[in-house]
């Protein structure tokens, strides 16, 4: 059992509080190249995720973990399709929440 | 309505056998209530579970309650599949545990089959400790389908959280002869699990819709003031007019929480209409 490389629930708005750091997001595709991707966060700031230069099929939310390279850039290292159906509020409520007050839960 | 004079305790007493079930209302509730080992499901963070205080190998508690059964969402990070057991890591953002499925009946592993690497999962299992290492013993687990489930689960981790280190303070009153009363609630947060195997959470499931429900503290207040070992022993029961005196809570309100709580089968009344007791048993 090990805490000792969590990752942060961010929103657009986080993302700068944690950069060099490992987080983990959601975002909703807007469009995607080869090695990027580029969505909406649940706070809808515009972030671009680098990831594998093969880019599987995509749904409509994606979950992405790596490490946050500036305040609106995430290198991925995994990456999951989380459906068509997320709720992106409840999301934004949860890194907020992840992030302040219940800091200690999470990280 | 109570029926019937039997006393568990009067009956019993002098040594030997003492019956489980000592009253003859048959509800479920109270049996579970009675039931001192009560039995917990609390979805935690894996960071709260590596932060869980330990007194003992195998005892461990979270928020001052005590883990008997966890709930875990998080991703499969690895998974090494052993016929009789699957050992895998289980990894949900704050940190990753060792989790160990032993395999011995078909269902087992079937339900091991649908579940494979990198995969969201929620899983129940008991938290075990072997020379300062803390892994979980799986016994239910399953992939998440919908991805809503993981907010939700954490969502929950903050909730059960709030309400097993704040929630008891609604109780605490202003009230002198709460003496006796402990700074947690006495029935903790935890939820009916999703899968196959139900667990005894009768009271807490009463509770569980404390968002929904204004007279939750008055309540919980009522039946903490009755579960005092004084007003348990006390053949007569309490006036509702005194719980009123006592508590500092308006007679009306008083009347309400014990209409309410009488229905749940948490208490009964005794003497007459206005006396009332705790089904709960010393």
């Amino acid at each position: 059992m090990d805490t000792s490389s969590p990752s942060a629930f961010v929103n657009g708005a986080l993302l700068r509080r944690y950069i060099g750091q490992k987080v983990r997001t959601v975002i909703q595709v807007i469009g995607s190249d080869t090695g990027s991707v580029v969505g909406k966060s649940t706070d809808d700031l515009q972030i671009v995720v680098r990831g594998p230069s093969t880019t599987p099929p995509l749904t409509t939310y994606l979950e992405v973990i790596g490490i946050a390279e500036s305040d609106n850039s995430i290198r991925a290292e995994t990456w999951t399709n989380f459906g068509n159906t997320f709720d992106p509020q409840n999301y934004n409520e949860l890194c907020k929440l992840a992030s302040g007050e219940f800091k200690h839960l999470f990280i | 309505m109570y029926g019937g004079e039997f006393d568990g305790n009067a009956a019993f007493a002098g040594g030997g056998f003492m019956p489980s079930q000592s009253t003859t209302q048959g509800n479920d509730s109270s049996s579970s209530l009675k039931n001192r080992d009560v039995r917990t499901l609390l979805p935690l963070t894996l960071k709260q579970l590596s932060s869980a205080t330990t007194n003992g190998e195998s005892n461990f508690s979270v928020d001052g309650v005590d883990i008997n059964t966890v709930a875990i969402v998080g991703r499969i990070s690895r998974m090494e599949n052993r016929i009789t057991q699957v050992d895998f890591v289980v990894d949900d953002g704050t940190g990753w545990v060792d989790c160990v499925r032993w395999c011995q009946e078909r269902q087992e592993t079937e339900e091991m089959e649908a579940v494979r690497l990198g995969m969201y999962v929620r899983l129940h299992g008991h938290v075990k400790s072997f020379q300062g290492k803390r892994s979980v013993n799986v016994f239910s687990i399953r992939p998440v389908t919908d991805f809503n489930e993981i907010v939700h689960h954490f969502t929950e981790c903050m909730y059960v959280h709030m309400y097993n280190t704040k929630g008891g303070s609604v109780a605490q009153g202003g009230s002198t002869t709460q003496a006796t009363a402990t700074p947690r609630p006495q029935m903790p947060y935890s939820t009916m699990p999703t899968s196959a195997k139900p667990y005894q959470t009768g009271p807490s499931n009463q509770f569980s819709n404390q968002i929904n429900d204004p007279m939750h503290g008055v309540k919980q207040t009522v039946m903490n003031y009755l579960n005092q070992p004084m007003h348990l022993v006390s053949e007569a029961g309490v006036h509702c007019d005194i719980i009123a005196r006592d508590l500092r809570i308006p007679p009306l309100q008083v009347r309400q929480a014990i209409e309410q709580l009488s229905s749940d089968g948490c208490v009964y009344s005794t003497v007459d209409d206005t006396c009332f007791k705790s089904t709960l048993n010393a």
